[in-house]
């Protein structure tokens, strides 16, 4: 007998695509629980930390050969948003690391209210008032980036999230934030758009964009100092582990709203975990606290659904 | 000019997308039976979602899959082990020879099955097993000889008993 008919008999079993839709509808449900849940253990009394923005050691200013941030949007199809990065409350940054065979470009973030075109939803309140940030990542080799249909891209997928000082980057990342974006390729480049619910109310604490291999948070990618609550990146992880400091005014700073931003999220009624997303159940118990991004084609007039989860 | 768009609820639909036929298929090892199977599927990627936030690495990430499988393939059979009901046949056997083994291995142990499954199935090493199974490495090396020895004593032609992966 060879060894391969256990496995080849054995991986005609496949659960069904019926069971796979029902378990992530419960993890999804499950998952706004425990959020919420973590979030009141970890919620305790600031941390204040002032800081200097300084770029990490190590960054270098590169911004050769990349499109502009603005530019980014542009193709992305977010002409509000294109106009924001190149408004006056736009921070061009433009800092470079290298690390894994790839450089990445912090090329620029601006945050506000409705400046997107994009319309990101949880539990069908409008999550207007968003911090954007553009990030290109480039091989290091010169190459182009691996195109999406190839499966080499698999290894060129990367976790992009703030991270607070004073937080454990597991307690307050972009899971907490709804984050997400959209990306493309442009001439071999890989330019990442990217949101979050508004950062520039922790200002006075610090704000990092951490950027990881894989499409999953690793713990293991960076090393947070609970003393002074600073992170750095770990050089032992197996991969990539970057960190820029966001060069963010201090003056913008809000920790009132910071802090009922964190209370916010343990629930309207800040209790027990229950309340702001338990009316989002159906009887069945299915899942409905989605994050929906529409777009506004700027043609029709409709808002057309690009990405629901 | 390709767009893609992301979430960060895309973590629950990538762990599943990825895992999802491992873990059913190592359920099914362990329990013999599909509706078994099918609820410590289930409630393995529900206690997923109620980790610890962050694994050290994706090898982390699996090897946490598959204990937790097998310890809750445990506890469900450790609560129906009195069932009387015949167990159901629910794969598909392409040849005579699969049938055949499909049926010894119902025989075997629970812990032969899973040491059989991870090893021929799983690819892991002995080591990576000990770990998941929380047992001794020499422990792991006795089972599968033993396991071995019964398939092939049954099994025409006998049963690979090839180098253990360390």
């Amino acid at each position: 007998m060879s060894r391969n008919v256990y496995k080849e008999m054995m991986n005609r079993a496949v659960p069904s695509a019926a069971l796979v839709r029902k378990t992530k509808t419960r993890m999804k449900k499950e998952e706004s629980i425990v959020i919420k849940q973590s979030l009141k253990l970890a919620f305790r009394p600031a941390i204040v930390v002032v800081m200097v923005m300084v770029l990490a050691t190590g960054t270098v200013f590169a911004a050769i050969n990349l499109l502009g941030a603005g530019d980014v949007a542009e193709q992305l199809g977010n002409p509000s948003l294109s106009a924001a990065f190149e408004g006056e409350s736009a921070v061009e940054i433009n800092a470079s690391q290298t690390a894994g065979g790839y450089t990445f470009t912090l090329m620029s973030m601006v945050s506000g209210s409705d400046i997107s075109d994009q319309r990101v939803t949880r539990n069908g309140e409008v999550l207007s008032d968003r911090t954007y940030a553009v990030i290109a990542i480039q091989k290091a080799d010169g190459s182009p980036m691996a195109d999406f249909d190839d499966p080499a891209a698999d290894d060129e997928r990367f976790f992009i999230s703030p991270y607070v000082k004073g937080y454990a980057p597991q307690e307050l990342n972009s899971y907490m934030l709804s984050g997400g974006g959209s990306m493309t390729i442009i001439d071999g480049v890989l330019y990442v758009l990217t949101d979050v619910d508004n950062i520039t109310m922790f200002a006075d604490r610090g704000v990092y964009i951490g950027i990881s291999s894989g499409v999953f948070f690793f713990g293991e990618a960076f090393i947070f100092d609970e003393g002074t609550g600073e992170m750095a990146p770990n050089p032992a992880f197996d991969g990539v582990s970057v960190l820029f400091d966001l060069p963010l005014d201090i003056s913008l700073a809000d920790p009132e709203k910071a802090e009922q931003y964190m209370a916010g999220l343990l629930g309207a009624d800040g209790e027990d975990g229950e309340g702001a997303s338990e009316g989002a159940y159906d009887e069945y118990g299915d899942y409905q606290r989605e994050v929906v991004v529409e777009v506004d084609d700027g043609n029709s007039g409709y808002w057309l659904e690009v990405a629901r989860d | 000019m390709a767009i893609q768009s992301f979430r960060t609820d895309d973590d629950i639909d990538e762990v599943v997308e990825r895992y999802s036929s491992m873990v059913y298929r190592l359920a099914l090892a362990h329990t013999k039976h599909a509706h078994d199977a099918e609820d410590v599927f289930q409630d393995v990627f529900l206690r997923y979602v109620s980790r610890p936030r962050g694994f050290e690495s994706e090898e982390h990430r699996k090897a946490w899959l598959i204990r937790v499988t097998i310890n809750r393939g445990r506890s469900l059979w450790s609560a129906w082990f009195r069932k009387t009901e015949p167990l159901s046949d629910d794969m598909v056997f392409e040849t005579q020879e699969e049938g055949d083994l499909y049926e010894y291995l119902k025989l075997l142990p629970q812990k032969y099955r899973t040491v059989i499954h991870l090893f021929y199935c799983e690819d892991l090493s002995v080591r990576q097993i000990g770990e998941a199974l929380g047992a001794k490495e020499s422990t792991v090396r006795t089972w599968l000889t033993r396991a071995r020895a019964i398939l092939g004593e049954k099994l025409k032609g006998g049963f690979p008993d090839e180098q253990e992966r360390l």
